[in-house]
């Protein structure tokens, strides 16, 4: 190597280990910051159109998510700023949206308790119908029918208010399956399995039935998926006893708590929550950003370090772009794996970026389905040259079929997705990964009439190696923070990148290629 | 270690042949004067470099209509793109059937009809064949007829002769004789047979067949070894002038021998592949490096002269 090469490098990898060193070491701050307590970000989007109006079908109301139990909630922002209005109920605080506002998306910073064991619930604070909690008349005959026969079952004669609650938990939380479908209180109570809210109205009836005001709340619960969280929706029913309202937590089996990772979005959703925006609630709400690196905290301490390194800091984003920074400074991680995988190993790919591009897909979708939707592609890829080749089309209108038919079975991806034990996650839908398919198919589709079958296949195995290396790095969590607090580590990547290529020495694949000569 | 045999027969690789030769050698805003035939045959014909005629070009899809009597004049002629590569987007016409108004051409890929051959050249055009996928210029050539020496050599097509030119010096070469299984294309890795030839006489010295070592034609069964080939130093003398003609110190010049012309130049590549070595079984480094020690300014002839003295294997 040159001499300028060489200084090049050596500083390349020394600027990034010194700041580092500085940070870690002499300023004490942490190599790779974790979030200690249990905070998140939460972004909630709602598709304002697809919602049903109250009553008259101008406007709609979302709730606030508020402070209540384990939960310390702080409203970070709404957008459109001016889109909204704020009301406060005497119960609850609302916002109003006009329906010609398409998106509302509301941020909330959420802190929730480790525990809720032994924490003394507030009294209602609030003055509040009593006989909206113990109406039954969103209930039909034949289902009351059942749930009153059920009832009588229990035999319930002198126990308290609290002991019929604690039976009737007992009883939907061990008798019963729950399931995905849907179907009536009737159907369930016979077949001893019931939906999440089935299950919770299940519960409120049968409290309301013993003269306990009820009611239902809708919560989410945070589920950690690949690295990824997601939000479930869950319902818990909630009870009146003594002044104080009791969640009986029928789905997570937590009897008087709320669980650990579960937040409650809205505490009575039969009356003007889940009727008006049922559809939209399930569709609109995206899944959240959580910066689990504690971005505030850890700022705050950058700050009183050094002024520069905050200013420079990453953490200054949002979260929302915070998220997409986590993964974007993976790329280069992903480009040095690629350029070992070609120079060093010898793998074919197609095009340069498509294992890079092919492994975001991956992140974004998941990998078994990531995978199958790649081998559908393949094959798609394969078919066409036996079926479109005999219309005699133009390279490109050919390429525009091949495209839209790949748009096709994506939204048939979208439609199964929609189904209620789809394995498909929705939040991988949008149009990065049509993006990247399209480049995929395009240099596949040349690379197939350039080199024909046997080294379109040869490219693909290599390109599926790269990209299945880079997605098994990217998965590594403790990475993307480190690059994400230090990316200056982005600046040995490029001196990395300078020794790859400026290895003349041969390839792994050469020792195939050449095996002649070894055997002389 | 794992590459120590590698290294031992002086085997060039990827990297370095990337990294030392084409890096430094070929100038990248020289690559357009070979990666494109057309200004390749302009520049020949600026140096005296024989090559086949190209009767006409097509620009664009609108000529396509117009040119069919002029096919039909020609009776014989090679369809390719301007910027293809290993063989893509070939075709031979050898004879033209059927009636002035229904013409069937008889082809490299069988019979096809004025519709068929159409499609095929706005193929080409819109750049389904060419390195970038950009849209490309048709060649309308005149075809290469056969030398009689290489009867039997080939299943059909034309045997093409790969030199590795290095700063002029023509290091080594390979005989690239098509198969049935390479359909009459000369490339390697499409199942041609390659050749090693013996720079001193143009003797074949050693072939290779789907990367494994044999000594007769695959589909004639025709002894490899007993062919020499003619015009040898002619060919040698054609191959070092494309150094001068294009300044690119390292690439590769494929020629043919035409039954009535001769020598001819089908196309110079900058960015020639490795297997010549395993035609060859030698390895490029060791000649390489040998003319990193000549002086630079040698004439022709002294260049011809110290190739064949010393690439005598
Ligand atoms: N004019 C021609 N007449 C007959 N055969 C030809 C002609 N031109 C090319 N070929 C055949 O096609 C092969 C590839 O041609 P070439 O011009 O080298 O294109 P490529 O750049 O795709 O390799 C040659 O080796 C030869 O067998
Ligand atoms: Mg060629």
């Amino acid at each position: 190597m040159s001499k300028i090469k060489t200084i090049t490098v050596i500083s390349l990898i020394l600027l990034p280990l010194l700041l580092i060193y500085y940070k870690v070491e002499i300023k004490k701050l942490s190599m790779i910051p974790k979030s200690s307590s249990n905070e998140w970000n939460i972004e909630l989007k709602y598709n304002i159109q697809d919602m049903l109006g109250p009553t008259e079908s101008t406007k709609v109301l979302i709730p606030v998510i508020e402070s209540v139990y384990n939960q310390t909630v702080k409203l970070k922002s709404i957008k459109p700023k001016n889109s909204y209005k704020k009301i406060e109920l005497d119960h609850k605080s609302l916002i109003s949206v006009k329906k010609e506002i398409k998106r509302l998306s509301i941020n909330y910073q959420l802190k929730l308790a480790e525990s809720f064991y032994g924490q003394v619930m507030k009294a209602p604070n609030h003055s509040f119908n009593k006989k909206q909690y113990l109406s039954l008349n969103d209930f039909d005959e034949t289902n009351l029918k059942s749930l009153r026969l059920l009832n009588t079952k229990f035999n319930f004669d002198r126990q308290s208010q609290l002991e019929r609650i604690r039976a009737l938990y007992l009883y939907l939380t061990e008798e019963f399956i729950s399931t995905d479908e849907s179907s009536s209180i009737k159907d369930s109570l016979e077949l001893y399995e019931a939906s999440n809210f089935v299950k919770a109205q299940i519960l409120m009836a049968l409290a309301r039935i013993n003269k306990i005001p009820a009611r239902t709340m809708l919560t989410y619960i945070i589920e950690d998926k690949d690295n990824s969280y997601h939000l479930k929706k869950s319902y818990v029913p909630e009870v009146l006893i003594n002044k104080k309202w009791l969640p009986v937590n029928v789905n997570a089996s937590t009897f008087n708590r709320i669980a650990e990772k579960q937040f409650i979005v809205n505490r009575d959703v039969s009356t003007d929550f889940e009727n008006t925006t049922a559809k939209a609630l399930h569709t609109a709400i995206t899944p959240v950003m959580i910066n689990q690196v504690d971005s505030q905290e850890y700022q705050k301490k950058l700050s009183t370090v050094s002024g520069f390194l905050s200013a420079i800091s990453l953490h200054r984003l949002s979260p929302t772009l915070q998220n997409v920074f986590l993964t974007i400074l993976l790329i280069p991680i992903g480009t040095l794996i690629l350029a070992i995988g070609r120079n060093i190993v010898g793998l074919k790919t197609f095009g340069i970026f498509t294992p890079i591009l092919l492994s975001l897909f991956f992140l974004e979708t998941s990998l078994l389905i990531g995978l199958l939707f790649f081998a559908f592609i393949v094959i798609l890829g394969f078919g066409q040259r036996y079926i479109l080749d005999k219309f005699y089309l133009l390279a490109v209108p050919r390429l525009s079929i091949l495209l839209t038919l790949v748009i096709i079975s994506y939204a048939f991806v979208g439609i199964l997705s929609t189904q209620d034990n789809s394995f498909v996650y929705t939040g991988a839908l949008n149009y990065f990964p049509i993006v990247i398919i399209a480049v995929f198919i395009e240099r596949f589709s040349i690379h197939f009439i350039e080199e024909g079958p046997w080294n379109t296949f040869k490219a693909l195995i290599g390109t599926l190696v790269i990209a299945a290396s880079c997605y098994l790095v990217f998965e590594i969590y403790d990475l993307k923070v480190l690059l994400f607090n230090h990316p200056e580590l982005l600046l040995m990547v490029i001196a990395f990148n300078i020794m790859i290529g400026s290895y003349k020495g041969y390839r792994l694949s050469e020792l195939i290629r050449f095996k002649e000569f070894r055997r002389l | 270690m794992f590459f120590k045999a590698l290294r031992k027969k002086g085997i060039l690789g990827m990297n370095r042949r990337v990294g030392d030769y084409i890096l430094t050698h070929n100038e990248r805003k020289k690559y357009q004067l070979v990666d494109n035939k057309i200004t390749t045959y302009e520049l020949c014909k600026k140096h005296n470099v024989s090559q086949p005629d190209h009767y006409f070009h097509v620009t664009n899809i609108g000529q396509i209509k117009k040119i069919k009597k002029d096919l039909i004049q020609l009776k014989s002629f090679c369809i390719k793109p301007a910027r293809g590569a290993m063989g893509n987007g070939i075709l031979v016409v050898n004879e033209v059937l059927g009636t002035e108004e229904e013409p069937e051409f008889d082809t490299s890929k069988g019979l096809m009809n004025i519709k068929k051959l159409s499609h095929f050249i706005s193929d080409i055009l819109s750049g389904l064949y060419s390195l970038s996928g950009h849209p490309d210029q048709v060649i309308i050539q005149e075809k290469i007829i056969l030398h009689p020496v290489f009867d039997n050599y080939v299943y059909k097509g034309i045997p093409d002769i790969r030199f590795i030119v290095y700063k002029g010096y023509p290091v080594m070469a390979m005989l690239r004789c098509p198969t049935k299984k390479s359909q009459g294309r000369a490339n390697l890795h499409q199942g041609a047979v390659g050749c090693g030839i013996n720079i001193a006489t143009g003797h074949i010295t050693n072939c290779i067949y789907l990367n494994n070592s044999i000594n007769t034609h695959p589909d004639t069964g025709k002894e490899l070894k007993d062919l020499a080939i003619p015009y040898w130093e002619e060919l040698l003398v054609q191959a070092s002038k494309c150094y001068e003609m294009t300044q690119m110190g390292y690439i590769g010049v494929d020629m043919v021998l035409d039954k009535n012309k001769g020598p001819q130049l089908l196309e110079i590549n900058a960015r020639p592949g490795l297997s010549i070595q395993l035609a060859n079984s030698t390895g490029l480094i060791p000649r390489l490096e040998l003319i990193n020690q000549q002086k630079s300014n040698a004439d022709l002839k002294s260049i011809i002269a110290f190739c064949q003295s010393h690439f005598n294997a």
